[in-house]
C-alpha cells in the first residue's frame, strides 16, 4: 500500500513538471517570437495592385518578409519600403523609395498626383531633409508621393526583403 | 564534441539572452528613462547643465497611447528621420487650432486632419522646431508618453498634471469653434 502511495504521488511530481516546463517553452516561445516580429522580422501580406509585378502578379497576394532591424537613415533609392500610411493611421502602405531627401523628383505635372500638381515647379520637385519619395511599380494604379507628397522617414517600419511565397 | 560545448554555452548564456529579450520588450512595450534635450520645453523641462549627470530625465511610457491635448510626447523629427523630438500636443485630429506663430505658419487657423496631432514647444522664446515649423504631424511618429520628471530629484513631479503655460484657459472649451479661435487671438495681442 505504501509504496503504491509513494509511486502515485512521483508520478503526480513528474506530470506536474512536465507541465510547467511545457507552461515556461510555451511562455518562452510566444515572447520570443513577439520579440522577434516586432524588432528583427515580419512578415507582411501585400494588399492591392500598386506594385504589380514585382508583387501581386496575377492577382495573388504575395507574403513578404519585412527588416525591421535596418535602421532608416540607411535605406537606399530604389529599396522597397513597409510604412504607416500617411492618410490612413492605422493601415500601412509598400511603396518603392524613388528618390532620398535632397534630390529631385522629375515629374510630369500633367500625370502626377494632387501633391505633383500643386508644388512641382518646371517638372521638378526637391525632397526636404528627413522625407524621401515613395512611388509604386505600376504606376497607374498607384497612390504614393505623387498624391500625398514626400513620406517622412519616421513613418518607415522597414525594408521588404524578398517575397515568401506569392 | 562541439555538440556539448554548444549545450554548454547555451546552459551559461541562456539566463543573459532571456533577459537581454525581456529588457527590450520592456523598452519597447512598458517604458524607459529618457534624457532631455535642448530648452524647447522650458520653464516645464529645463536640459540643466550640460554635464551628463545633471541632465533632466523623464520617464517615458510606452502604453498603449491615444494623444490627448495637454501630453508632452516624444516622437520621430519630421526633419531628421532617426532623431527623437520632446514637445506638447496642443491639439488632435479633428480640432481647429490657431498656431502660436501665425506670422510663420502663415495660416490664421488650422484643421487637424484625423490622425495627426498639432505639437507646439512650451518655450516660445527659442526657435524651437514644432508644428508651426514642419506642420502637423503624424500620429505614428509618435513614440511615446512623458509622464513623470524623475531626475533631478529635487523636481520629482507628475507631468501629466502639468499645462502649457500658454494654454488657453478652460472655460473656452465648451464655446463652439468661431468664438474660441476669436477668443485665442484676442488673448495673444493682449
Amino acid at each position: 500500500m505504501q509504496t503504491a502511495m509513494v509511486h502515485g504521488k512521483r508520478v503526480v511530481n513528474f506530470l506536474n513538471k512536465k507541465k510547467r516546463e511545457i507552461s515556461y517553452a510555451v511562455i518562452g516561445a510566444s515572447l520570443g517570437t513577439y520579440f522577434i516580429t516586432s524588432r528583427i522580422v515580419t512578415t507582411a501580406v501585400v494588399a492591392g495592385q500598386s506594385m504589380t509585378p514585382t508583387f501581386n502578379k496575377n492577382s495573388i497576394k504575395s507574403r513578404v518578409l519585412v527588416d525591421l532591424i535596418t535602421p532608416v537613415t540607411k535605406v537606399k533609392q530604389d529599396d522597397i519600403i513597409l510604412a504607416h500610411d500617411p492618410e490612413e493611421s492605422d493601415e500601412y502602405i509598400v511603396k518603392r523609395v524613388t528618390a532620398l531627401a535632397g534630390q529631385f523628383v522629375e515629374v510630369d505635372e500633367d500625370c502626377g498626383g494632387a501633391y505633383v500638381r500643386k508644388y512641382a515647379y518646371q517638372g521638378k520637385l526637391t525632397v526636404p531633409t528627413g522625407y524621401c519619395w515613395v512611388e509604386g511599380d505600376n504606376k497607374s494604379k498607384s497612390h504614393d508621393s505623387r498624391e500625398f507628397g514626400p513620406l517622412p522617414l519616421g513613418l518607415i517600419k522597414g525594408r521588404v526583403l524578398f517575397t515568401l511565397w506569392s | 564534441m562541439w555538440k556539448t560545448r554548444v549545450t554548454k554555452l547555451w546552459q551559461m548564456s541562456k539566463w543573459f539572452v532571456g533577459g537581454g529579450v525581456l529588457s527590450i520588450l520592456f523598452y519597447d512595450n512598458i517604458g524607459y528613462v529618457h534624457t532631455v534635450r535642448g530648452k524647447s520645453m522650458a520653464p516645464t523641462l529645463n536640459p540643466g547643465p550640460t554635464r551628463a549627470l545633471l541632465r533632466e530625465r523623464v520617464w517615458l511610457s510606452k502604453l498603449p497611447y491615444t494623444p490627448h491635448v495637454g501630453d508632452i510626447v516624444v516622437f520621430r523629427s519630421p526633419k531628421h528621420g532617426s532623431k527623437l523630438a520632446m514637445k506638447r500636443i496642443a491639439a488632435v485630429g479633428g480640432e481647429t487650432i490657431v498656431p502660436s506663430k501665425v506670422v510663420k505658419s502663415g495660416a490664421s487657423a488650422v484643421t487637424i486632419k484625423p490622425g495627426y496631432v498639432w505639437v507646439e514647444a512650451d518655450n516660445r522664446d527659442t526657435a524651437g522646431r514644432d508644428s508651426n515649423e514642419y506642420g502637423q504631424l503624424h500620429e505614428k511618429m509618435i513614440v511615446g508618453k512623458v509622464t513623470w520628471l524623475l531626475w533631478p530629484w529635487a523636481r520629482i513631479q507628475d507631468l501629466r498634471k502639468t499645462q502649457s503655460p500658454h494654454a488657453v484657459s478652460p472655460q473656452t472649451q465648451s464655446l463652439d469653434e468661431s468664438e474660441r479661435t476669436e477668443l485665442v487671438t484676442e488673448s495673444q495681442t493682449s
